[in-house]
């Protein structure tokens, strides 16, 4: 391994930095609050002559998408990130990305609908969408993520977009160390993008009619797809961390203090670091409590919580997101979960609870209360209420004013 | 899981003389055309207006006039009312 | 029976059009005149049913179609093709309302694209409904003849004016009746975007639709000579800034003939027509004015 350079990034930088080193050939853009630094990066990487790539300066979400479908269809690697609003407003042609099999990443840092700070209620509109989603807690995950993404993304069994998700400002704006990895270990980490069907080509030599099957052959032909990537993705991360010394659980899922716990809680991105320090605090205590870590949401790793539940038989699990599914009264994560942990013989209580909402902040109070509620659950069997809402626990609001 | 993987929403068939050729038949415009163009040889200039107007461009410049592809030519009659000397007539088919 | 297809041309007929189908008229001179090296994106309009073609299709929804052209535009030059034709071919819809916003973005970044606007005054593939560049008091289906309001009741936009204020290397209106002068702009086009790489090429073709516009296909060509004959649907270039009309006649025909022709204007009182006319005769005189002083 190449000597690392070690930096002070932000999220948004690191993906840039990521995206650089990744060689993508043709990015589009357009600046959304808390995104905007990935794009001015990327345009100033480009303007200096560091990155040889082509820059669409796009007029707005949607058509951005569109070009990355166009683009993507010649077979190049391309990159895009938005958020928010933007994503909402690209709906419809990221459905048309996953339909072409465009290996697309996207950076998402995350960013509420109704406010400029970070929950899922952006991502979570695409949670059935067809695109791989990994979340990040760090700058460092972020970058070692996006270069991933690519390798996962690009690999003939999977051939579906990513998108790498960070917390809005949480990640996105604040800065933390860095190590940067070298452009001869990425170069040989990530080879050359090889297309498994490249859709224009003036220079061929005879015409192609692209088949356009039905369309429930096509949807299956997608859940296969999302089924190989589980494998792929716990590929890429240990042939990452041979390369470069690190790795995220494995790739799926990260378990941290989970032996002999009676009760744990599974954690996304950025609110992992206070719930690991809290783990810590109340195994000092002699609570034992454990914690898991979901880096893909999709592909769902239904396997990899089975395996951990019947390996340590926990007797409550709390889920902590910043969504919540209206009409359901729980967010999409504890929904999948419980779904996929209802066949097992043994099952633990499940309590929901939606934190950060609108971005406001997780506190270690927070987890604190949710801990508590779970090892309840677990010493009594019982779940007093199935879903809490950070407001109902004392969380600080965001209120934002105007629109 | 290493095997290669044939995703057929990928997929793509060459498209030769012969895949146009069955592509043209399986249209069969011949067989619901109501009026058929047909063009009189001697009245004929060779001015070719036809072949430029003719929407879906069946009408070929012939040796000695104007060729329309009865396989394709859907009967629409712009040929024979853009045609400067009236060479070509509707003639109703079915 | 010869067969027309030969590997050469770039369409494949028959295709799933209407018969006396302007748009396919439209779509096969200017593909077959811009050869192989291309690629079309055809959003949802008419031309969905321009049939099979020996060059690749860039993939697009509706609102997106030089957004689309766009990322294969650059997708194509990193992947290092050359002066290859990007080419979007859309309908009024795709043009003057939902794919506007991406028309204005593309066309101010100067992307190389050779943007045709196959004009049939409403939204004809999804039944005729009413487009930004319906006229005043025509028939559609979302415009109907009622005993409380007859017909779209507001003005056209003048999209090539809309255009001209992005500064592009051409801007050109067409008609099928002349074919020549049709092709020369598509060259031009050519030219302009592809090769010298100088912005967007935006023409536009009134299509003279049978189907949407209520007349007997086979005066299809007899109709848009008669558009541009009565001034209904001028003729003109603007080539880097440089104002020239192309079709002149000396004395516009009575904007009657045209329109009586058409079963979408047959409810038109004389008033009507008459304002029309009006406004049909000031757009001339202005036409003409410009063409006197060349911008």
């Amino acid at each position: 391994m190449a000597k690392e350079k070690i930096d002070f990034l932000t999220g948004n930088d690191a993906v840039a930095y990521a995206v650089k080193l990744a060689r993508v050939k043709v990015i589009a853009a357009y600046p959304i609050t808390p995104q905007s630094p990935v794009t001015e990066k990327i345009a100033e990487y480009i303007a200096n002559g560091e990155m040889d790539a082509e820059f669409i300066e796009i007029e707005g979400e949607h058509s951005c998408l569109a070009a990355m479908r166009g683009a993507g269809a010649c077979g190049v690697r391309i990159f895009t990130a938005t958020c928010g609003p933007g994503l909402m407003y690209a709906h419809e042609n990221l459905e048309m990305v996953h339909r072409d099999r465009i290996p697309l990443v996207i950076a998402v840092p995350n960013r509420s609908y109704s406010s400029l700070f970070a929950d899922y209620t952006d991502s979570m509109c695409e949670a059935t969408t067809g695109f791989i989603q990994l979340f990040v807690e760090s700058p460092q995950e972020a970058l070692d993520t996006t270069l991933q993404a690519f390798r996962i993304a690009e690999d003939h069994r999977v051939l579906m977009p990513v998108m790498v998700l960070y917390d809005g400002y949480v990640t996105s704006h604040t800065g933390a160390t860095v190590r940067l990895p070298s452009q001869e270990d990425v170069d040989m980490f990530l080879p050359p993008y090889k297309p498994y069907a490249v859709r224009i080509d003036p220079s061929r030599s005879e015409y192609i009619q692209w088949e356009t099957p039905g369309v429930p052959l096509q949807e299956m032909e997608h859940e296969q797809a999302m089924t190989n990537s589980k494998q792929v993705i716990k590929e890429a991360n240990e042939e990452y961390a041979k390369i470069f010394g690190r790795s995220y659980g494995n790739g799926l899922i990260e378990a941290y203090r989970v032996e002999g716990a009676e009760a744990a809680l599974v954690t996304m991105a950025s609110m992992t670091g206070t719930a690991r320090h809290v783990v810590d605090i109340l195994r000092e205590k002699g609570e034992e409590v454990g914690l898991i870590k979901l880096r893909s949401f999709r592909p769902f790793p239904a396997e990899e919580f089975i395996e951990l539940q019947e390996k340590y038989g926990f007797k409550a699990l709390g889920v902590c997101e910043r969504d919540v599914t209206h009409g359901c009264n729980y967010g999409e994560v504890y929904g999948d979960l419980k779904a996929s942990l209802y066949d097992l013989d043994e099952r633990p209580k499940m309590i929901n609870f939606i934190l950060g909402l609108g971005g406001s902040d997780i506190r270690v109070q927070d987890l604190q209360f949710a801990y508590q509620k779970v090892l309840e659950a677990a010493r009594t069997g019982r779940v007093e209420k199935q879903t809490w809402f950070g407001h109902e626990i004392g969380a600080v609001e965001i209120r934002l004013a105007g629109f | 899981m290493s095997t290669k993987i044939e995703w057929k929403t990928l997929k793509g068939t060459v498209l030769n003389e012969e895949a146009i050729k069955k592509y043209k038949e399986s249209r069969a415009a011949w067989s619901w055309r109501v009026f058929k163009p047909i063009v009189d040889e001697e009245k004929c200039r060779r001015c070719w207006l036809c072949v430029d107007y003719c929407p879906e461009g069946v009408i070929s410049k012939g040796e000695k006039s104007a060729v329309i592809d009865y396989l394709v030519c859907k009967g629409c009659g712009v040929c024979a009312e853009e045609c400067p000397v009236q060479a070509i007539r509707m003639e109703r088919e079915r | 029976m010869s067969d027309v297809v030969t590997l050469e041309r770039v369409t494949i007929p028959p295709t799933g059009a209407c018969q006396g189908c302007a748009m396919v008229l439209i779509s096969r001179h200017a593909l077959d005149t811009l050869g192989r090296n291309s690629v079309v994106v055809i959003p949802a309009s008419c031309g969905a049913w321009s049939g099979a073609m020996l060059i690749d299709r860039g993939p697009t929804q509706f609102p997106s179609a030089a957004a689309a052209a766009s990322g294969v535009a650059r997708g194509l030059k990193a992947a290092g093709h050359k002066n290859t034709n990007v080419v979007v071919i859309a309908g009024d819809g795709g043009t003057y309302d939902i794919g506007l916003q991406a028309l204005s973005g593309a066309a101010e970044r100067g992307e190389r694209i050779i943007y045709i606007c196959q004009n049939n005054q409403a939204y004809m593939n999804t039944g005729i409904q009413r487009s930004g560049a319906t006229p005043r008091w025509a028939w559609t289906t979302t415009t109907p003849i009622g005993s409380v309001v007859q017909g779209k009741t507001v003005w056209p936009k003048s999209m090539p004016e809309i255009m001209e204020a992005h500064h592009i290397p051409l801007v050109a209106t067409a008609s099928i009746h002349n074919i020549p002068d049709y092709k020369r702009k598509i060259k031009l086009a050519q030219r302009l975007t592809t090769e010298e790489g100088k912005g967007l090429s935006y023409i536009e073709v009134l299509n003279t639709c049978p189907t949407g516009w209520r007349y007997s296909p086979e005066k299809m060509v007899t109709m848009a000579r008669l558009a541009v004959e009565t001034g209904f649907w001028p003729v003109y270039e603007v080539v880097e800034g440089r104002f020239k009309l192309n079709i002149k006649p000396k004395a516009l025909r009575p904007l009657k003939e045209f329109l009586q022709m058409q079963g979408r204007f047959r409810h038109l009182t004389e008033e009507q027509i008459a304002e029309m006319e009006k406004w049909v005769h000031g757009r001339w005189q202005r036409l003409l004015e410009r063409d006197e002083r060349g911008y």
